[in-house]
């Protein structure tokens, strides 16, 4: 493949892989006599595991061995903002370390044109013995400024960072708000043509996340390309232009960040509903749980369909115990199907005790009047025992919400006006 | 491609990643633009080495003071090892204000990329300026230990010979490039198998060992001395005393061994450090 980009394009990922080795089981020892042989060949042992870490067979089915990334390409110009979307260990974060050089993928080439940056953490080489003005020097270098340049823009990054009071006091006596402004401002103002981020805009007040927002946009504006991994689906929906989409390594959608968030979205949807006793993916330390949640209209059956205004309970079941367990405390979170928490309900805000409560037993929240927008949403069931959590079990039930009976007028905002609907009256005051 | 000028050439760079090594030219225009990195990282190690201390710098004194003094008692005094012309205390001090500065610079070099595996991890520059900063740490503390040196050695009566301590700067050189080329294989190997961090301290003991610190080099049978002097510090420290103290001739030969043995060390190392280094993030 040819080495120049065309001026059309910053970034080209073509055929990439990234394969790990996971370590593999241990061995186990039946006796005494076979333990000390296998230390004395431990050595032996140790030295080609480590070895081993780095070297692959030919095959790639091997076990132990995990493709973080697989056969994954696209290609971005100049002012794409690019959101990377995906589960926890779908390779988002593998990705941009490849983009960012910090490990070598497998196979497969990546091209980029200009200045990179990347700020996978921020602060990263920070020192708290440094002062602040000395660790921005540290930490601009490190992303691959010269002196001068980091003296150049000294004044606009202290300024940006409202620490300038403080340029010489150790960052270890900084609030940590001080701190991640102070990291967040030297990458801001690295002037990259590409800058890959993670996570990283999830940093300071709300006041300083917006600011560090619109430097962000403000990058993508000037012409450069950023690439960028969040959870915070509504971010990604509000600050990309383009997504992608991995699901175990692989690219599964790329495109218009609207297409590839409903693709994404719409594959959370599949999933258990209901019937939890097979999940093994909970906190809490056991004493009761969920075995089973679900919505329904007041003397209705299980539902997975409601309608916005009318009455709703929430239904939770439980079990763990024969006996009484003392005091409950139940809270669902609902949240859109993105992880964007829309309110929680519980006993303890509701004011309802729930003392000597049966080992198992069922629980139900009645809500008046449903004030969610047309959308699918899911719930997030939290127990707690005497003041300890005893269950926590997330996505236990979806629901989908017909919004039309909500307003007297049986009209609705549409989906993208936001996930509540309030009720309102207006009148002219003249 | 525009030439490379000003701010704007780096819009013309084109980084590729892919798996393999990088051509030798690439590497070094890369290590080349990170310079003022490796400036401030050495910066850090000078900051942080003596922060919260209460003698601060003083250690740099301190430690090589302490040393002459011990090896005074014990070698010179209880054991009675011959230091030649010169009182033992100055011969002494002679060897260890170079011994220390390596020790301490080998020490922390080797553990480097395993304490600073967090950067590693989180982002990218070139590898090799890691190991390095230590390295260029330790030359403040050798200036003061050297500002030492010389007190000592005018205080016990004797006066640093004329040309001869112009050699001084050629031996830092020698030294330097000694702490270098150990210095960027145990950092290598130190990141991938911790034992490293256990062999470190008795490698460096026996290191202490076979070179004149303690005693003189004639002591060393001559038929072994050509193997002796493939220890590179031979040279440095039997130079050392040579133009501090004007003891013994010049080691023009064991200088000229520790230079090819420096220079092969560090090159090997270097070379070494280039095939495992993409790997560090890895196994960090």
């Amino acid at each position: 493949m040819s080495g120049v980009l065309p001026a059309s394009t910053s970034v080209r990922v073509h055929g990439l892989s990234k394969r790990y080795r996971i370590g593999a089981q241990l061995d186990r020892d039946e006796s005494l006599v076979a333990s000390v042989g296998r230390q004395l060949v431990a050595p032996v042992r140790n030295y080609r595991r480590l070895r081993d870490l780095r070297r692959f067979g030919d095959d790639g089915a091997e076990p132990n061995v995990i493709w973080a990334l697989r056969d994954v390409s696209f290609e971005l110009a100049p002012g794409d903002v690019l959101g990377v979307v995906g589960r926890n260990g779908a390779g988002k974060s593998t990705l941009l370390k490849v983009l960012a050089r910090i490990t070598e993928p497998t196979t497969g080439r990546v091209d980029l044109r200009g200045r990179v940056a990347s700020l996978l953490e921020v602060g990263t080489g920070f020192h708290p013995d440094l002062t602040g003005r000395e660790n921005v020097f540290l930490n601009g270098t490190m992303l691959g400024m010269s002196r001068g340049e980091v003296a150049s823009r000294l004044e606009e990054i202290l300024e940006f960072a409202e620490i300038r009071k403080f340029a010489d006091t150790p960052v270890k006596r900084y609030s940590s708000g001080m701190y991640v402004r102070l990291a967040f401002s030297v990458a801001a103002h690295l002037d990259p043509d590409v800058l890959i981020a993670d996570e990283v805009l999830a940093v300071g007040d709300a006041e300083f996340q917006r600011k560090s927002l619109g430097e962000m946009r403000s990058v993508a504006e000037g012409g450069r390309t950023v690439i960028f991994v969040s959870h915070n689906h509504g971010l990604v929906s509000s600050l990309c232009t383009r997504a992608i989409w991995l699901e175990q390594g692989r690219l599964m959608a790329e495109g218009a960040v609207e297409d590839v968030m409903a693709a994404y979205a719409a594959s959370l949807q599949t999933g258990g509903a209901g019937d939890v006793r097979h999940r093994t993916d909970r906190l809490g330390n056991g004493r009761v749980q969920v075995s089973e949640a679900f919505v329904r209209e007041p003397g209705a059956a299980a539902t997975s369909a409601v309608v916005a205004g009318r009455p709703l309970e929430l239904v939770v079941r439980y079990d763990g115990s024969d006996s009484p367990v003392g005091r409950l405390a139940v809270a669902v979170t609902i949240e859109t199907l993105l992880r964007e928490r829309i309110a929680t309900v519980s006993n303890v805000l509701s004011g309802d005790t729930l003392e000597s409560v049966p080992g198992n037993g069922e629980l139900v929240c009645r809500l008046d009047g449903l004030p969610l927008n047309e959308g699918d949403y899911m719930c997030t069931v939290k127990l707690e025992v005497d003041g300890l959590t005893a269950d926590h079990i997330a996505d236990t039930t979806r629901f989908h919400v017909n919004p039309s009976g909500f307003y007297p007028t049986n009209a609705y905002p549409g989906a993208r006006s936001g996930p509540l609907l309030l009720e309102h009256s207006w009148r002219l005051e003249a | 491609m525009v030439a490379h000028s000003s701010d704007a050439a780096h819009k013309d760079v084109t980084t590729i990643v892919a798996r393999g090594t990088r051509s030798l030219r690439s590497y070094v225009d890369e290590v080349w633009r990170y310079r003022d990195l490796l400036f401030f990282l050495v910066l850090r190690d000078i900051r942080v080495r003596y922060s919260q201390t209460v003698l601060g710098f003083g250690w740099s004194i301190l430690q090589p003071l302490l040393q002459m003094i011990v090896f005074s008692i014990f070698f010179g005094a209880l054991a009675g090892i011959s230091s030649g012309d010169v009182p033992y205390p100055a011969f002494s001090l002679a060897a260890v204000v170079p011994w220390t500065y390596f020790l301490n610079a080998v020490s922390m070099s080797s553990l480097s990329l395993i304490s600073n595996a967090q950067l590693v991890s989180k982002v990218y520059f070139p590898r090799i300026l890691i190991p390095l900063a230590p390295i260029g740490a330790g030359l403040v503390d050798l200036a003061i230990a050297l500002g030492l040196l010389v007190v000592v050695v005018l205080a016990f009566g004797v006066v640093p010979p004329f040309p001869g301590i112009l050699l001084l700067p050629v031996l830092i050189v020698l030294l330097v490039l000694a702490a270098v080329g150990i210095s960027v294989w145990l950092a290598a190997l130190g990141a991938q198998y911790r034992d490293v961090r256990f062999v470190t301290p008795f490698f460096l003991q026996t290191l202490l060992f076979v070179t004149p610190v303690i005693y003189v080099v004639s002591e060393v049978p001559e038929g072994l001395r050509p193997f002796y002097s493939v220890n590179p510090l031979v040279g440095v420290v039997s130079g050392f005393r040579a133009a501090v103290l004007g003891q013994g001739p010049v080691p023009w030969d064991a200088m000229a061994t520790s230079l090819v043995v420096s220079l092969t060390l560090a090159i090997l190392g270097l070379a070494y450090f280039r095939r495992v280094e993409r790997a560090f993030a890895d196994i960090a």
